[in-house]
């Protein structure tokens, strides 16, 4: 069964239509095993609860029952999914990968950035046949990916 | 055979901060073998690399264990919680709507990638 690592910035396309979505419902709909990062689950909430309490002029905005249906369908999603926890091998392995990174001219711009790929990285340690599902707008860290893995490990949804 | 520690003197003090000890001790009567140095709570930590019947106490491992066993779990154990979350995703996945309805209601919302990426950056 084919395994999947979905970067935050490409699982959150499964709730709005989107570049990608389409994939990702395949991903959800197929006989797949789907592992995703415990931090995950603060980064979609955040974004979600943003929208309720805090949209800003551009976004609009969602009422409270449309918040609790998005929650509701997140959480059922990763109740299917495997979750990654974010453990303090992956805090001390982080530098290295960050170090080993901009060696190779690769930049990870951001700590969630870092923290996605770090765990992806000792979680194919683990499965070696995992991909990477990272969202087009996410180029840097796709870029980083390609520092460890393989071009053909890494995906990049699109419609 | 018993055997009463009676501390006869004090060497080092204190006077070293780099130094863990903190006293040796000598025994009152001479004993036929080294005594067994294994103590259950695993806090007292003794030495004996040269057995001349001396035996150094190191205090520094001791109040270093205390200070560890004195933190709460929740701050220690990255896994403080996992029932609750998980407790919390079960309750919420129970009324999930369908991924359909779920659309119908960000269809006027920008795109969320975006929105958790701009977050992500703004970090």
């Amino acid at each position: 069964m084919p395994k999947y690592f979905l970067e935050s910035s490409a699982f959150i396309k499964r709730y709005r239509p989107e570049d990608g979505s389409i994939f990702i419902d395949r991903l959800f709909e197929g006989e797949h095993t789907l592992f995703y990062l415990n931090l995950a689950i603060l980064e979609v909430r955040k974004v979600i609860f943003r929208l309720w309490k805090n949209p800003l002029e551009q976004d609009g905005q969602i009422t409270e029952e449309e918040y609790s249906n998005l929650e509701s369908r997140f959480a059922a999603d990763i109740q299917k999914m495997i979750r990654v926890e974010f453990s303090e091998e992956m805090i001390k392995k982080s530098l290295e990968f960050l170090k080993t990174a901009s060696e190779n001219n690769a930049w990870i711009k951001t700590s969630f950035d870092l923290a996605q790929l770090t765990a992806y990285l000792i979680a194919k340690e683990e499965n070696n046949d995992l991909f990477f599902v990272c969202a087009d707008e996410c180029s840097h860290l796709i870029k980083a990916a390609k520092v460890f893995v393989n071009d053909s490990d890494i995906i990049i949804p699109a419609n | 055979m018993e055997t009463a520690l009676k501390p006869t003197y004090f060497t080092n003090f204190l006077t070293d901060s780099s130094s863990a000890m903190a006293g040796e001790f000598t025994f009152e009567h001479e004993l036929p073998q080294e005594p067994n140095l294994t103590i259950p709570n695993d806090r007292l930590k003794l030495f004996s690399d040269r057995w001349n019947g001396l035996i150094s106490i190191y205090f520094e491992n001791w109040l270093e264990q205390d200070n560890v066993s004195t933190l709460p779990n929740r701050l220690t154990n990255p896994l403080f919680g996992r029932d609750m979350l998980n407790t919390w995703i079960a309750d919420k996945a129970k009324n999930a709507p369908t991924i359909e309805r779920v659309r119908e209601i960000t269809a006027k919302l920008p795109s969320l990638t975006k929105l958790l990426l701009d977050d992500r950056n703004n970090e």
